[in-house]
């Protein structure tokens, strides 16, 4: 079986990691969480891995159970360590890496878990809160945003709310201008492709389409204009390893290989 | 003189309680959640509630649901990929409660900010999103020392807090045996502390591992023993989420949202309004079906 547009997703957040990274694992991303899993069992045992209270390794791990709950007090089998949540806060100056995901996702990577609508008091949708991603996203090293909703739903101009800062209005000063410490987003990924963001302007680029996504698909799934740079490679594919320890220790139960 | 025990009743917890109270709730999304003394509240339709939750799930979703919460502040409310958001915090926000707009890193900065007794704490987790602008309690405040500008967070107090563990001895001495998440911090932060404990043991058990005791008694008021006190929820140690009875709850409380309360009504009676207390309730959810969950835990 050919890899998935969600596996090739996985695959190259697990190529982004670097052995010794301290990553943290936020609700509800079961992508990402291959990603971390992947790079752990591969070249990066080494990276330290933050679940909720949770300080796990599984470098030594045989199959994950179950991505999709990945919050959950199982992992404690994992863990070298248990601290009370608000470690997460305190340990934001160590963090390399973390995950945003978002019911908005706009041009300049700003990300809204708050909801959609004009007035606050009367939202056409709520959604279920910033979580940590507010302060996590504002001081940790980096971070790479992930939805599996690629349309112009979620890929809106602007976000009606903010709950975690990405570039704001755009501009590479933005965020130092407003003294956040982070360097701000990195990646945006989702099963039909791979964005960065321009070094100057910081709005989002195509980086990679991933397979069964073409151009202009891509174009009409968002509702801002995606900056397309002249030359587009493809992603390195994935090694026969890579496909069969995601298939096998990380994602057993198919979440990735569902359509 | 002998020292004082705190252990009471499930009862005698909820009417701690007063309509218009703070209450905070411990435990994290679907994990360790005082749901045996929440269902007693519940029963009693306490009303005007302001509620503080970490990560929070069903059990927040059922009051706002049962109209007992006047205010909500929570970072998150959801069960992750265990089941869909909870349908009246999606459906009814803004309109039968308000929400103050929070995230963790805020929550945390206002929790310490009362258990120091200071008047704000500074954060700059929030600088440029929209959860200052939308929580009128959170005010930008100058750098003393020159920088740009940060948001203050005022104390965040509460009435009452509510925290499900693992084990206690009657004197509030309680060990969580697992993850605490922010249940110490909110421990602090509270006027008066209730923990449902999965088991009550002796004073020599809890010193044979001082170090493992999470909340000591200075933090405590009352004790309850609440075995499967969390269910639907996860309790650490003992049992799994029951993702099956979150479903459930979603499909009825979803269908209420859409205006056909009836079988949301049915669920209230059937779970909330009948039991008489937390093992009638339990003989209603089934032992084989708790037994199973034991499985993994």
């Amino acid at each position: 079986m050919q890899a998935t547009a969600k596996e090739l997703a996985a695959i190259f957040i697990a190529r982004q990691i670097n052995n010794g990274d301290y990553i943290s694992l936020g609700t509800n991303l079961p992508v990402p969480a291959a990603g971390v899993l992947l790079a752990q069992i591969t070249h990066a045992p080494d990276a330290k891995i933050n679940v909720l209270s949770y300080f796990v390794n599984l470098a030594g791990m045989d199959s994950f159970p179950d991505l999709g709950q990945i919050a959950n007090p199982s992992v404690v089998r994992w863990a070298d360590g248990v601290m009370p949540v608000e470690q997460l806060i305190y340990g934001i100056r160590r963090m390399d890496l973390c995950f945003a995901g978002g019911i908005q996702i706009d041009r300049y990577g700003n990300t809204n878990l708050i909801g959609i609508g004009d007035d606050p008091q009367n939202l056409k949708f709520r959604g279920p809160g910033s979580v940590g991603t507010a302060t996590v996203m504002a001081n940790c090293r980096k971070f790479f945003i992930y939805t599996n909703d690629h349309s112009p739903r979620t890929f809106v101009p602007k976000c009606d709310f903010i709950s975690a800062f990405g570039w704001g209005d755009g501009g590479a000063d933005s965020r130092t201008r407003l003294g956040l410490p982070g360097e701000g987003p990195r990646f945006v990924i989702t099963p039909k492709a791979i964005m960065d963001f321009d070094e100057t302007s910081k709005a989002m680029r195509l980086k990679h389409l991933l397979p069964g996504t073409s151009l202009e698909e891509l174009q009409a799934s968002a509702g801002f204009e995606l900056l397309v740079p002249d030359q587009l490679p493809e992603m390195e594919p994935p090694s026969a390893e890579e496909l069969s320890l995601l298939r096998t220790r990380v994602d057993a139960k198919g979440y990735l290989r569902q359509t | 003189m002998s020292r004082h025990k705190v252990v009471i009743s499930l009862p005698e917890a909820a009417a701690m309680i007063k309509d218009g109270d703070r209450v905070g709730i411990g435990g994290f999304v679907t994990t360790n959640k005082p749901l045996g003394i929440l269902r007693e509240i519940m029963r009693l339709r306490r009303q005007d509630l302001t509620v503080v939750a970490p990560p929070s799930s069903m059990e927040v979703d059922l009051l706002l649901g049962l109209g007992m919460v006047r205010k909500l502040i929570t970072p998150y409310l959801g069960a992750e990929a265990i089941a869909p958001l909870g349908p009246f915090h999606s459906g009814w926000a803004g309109k039968h409660f308000a929400i103050e707009e929070t995230d963790l890193g805020t929550l945390v900065a206002g929790l310490r900010a009362y258990a120091l007794a200071l008047p704000f704490m500074p954060t700059r987790g929030i600088v440029g999103t929209s959860i200052a602008s939308l929580n009128p309690t959170l005010r930008p405040v100058e750098d003393p020392f020159g920088g740009p500008p940060l948001i203050a967070v005022p104390p965040l107090e509460m009435d009452v807090v509510l925290i499900h563990a693992s084990q206690a001895d009657c004197y509030g001495n309680v060990q969580h045996l697992g993850a605490v998440f922010l249940d110490p911090l909110l421990a602090q932060a509270g006027k008066k502390v209730i923990v449902q404990v999965e088991k009550i043991v002796s004073s020599e058990e809890i010193r044979r591992n001082p170090g493992n005791t999470t909340l000591a008694c200075e933090f405590v008021d009352a004790v309850v023993l609440a075995p499967y006190g969390a269910h639907p929820m996860a309790s650490q140690n003992y049992y799994r989420v029951d993702a099956d009875f979150l479903n459930e709850y979603v499909r009825v409380a979803k269908a209420c949202v859409k205006g056909q309360p009836e079988q949301f009504e049915e669920f209230v009676a059937r779970y909330i309004d009948a039991p008489a207390g937390l093992s009638e309730y339990l003989e209603r959810v089934g032992l084989e079906r708790l037994f199973a969950l034991g499985e993994g835990a």
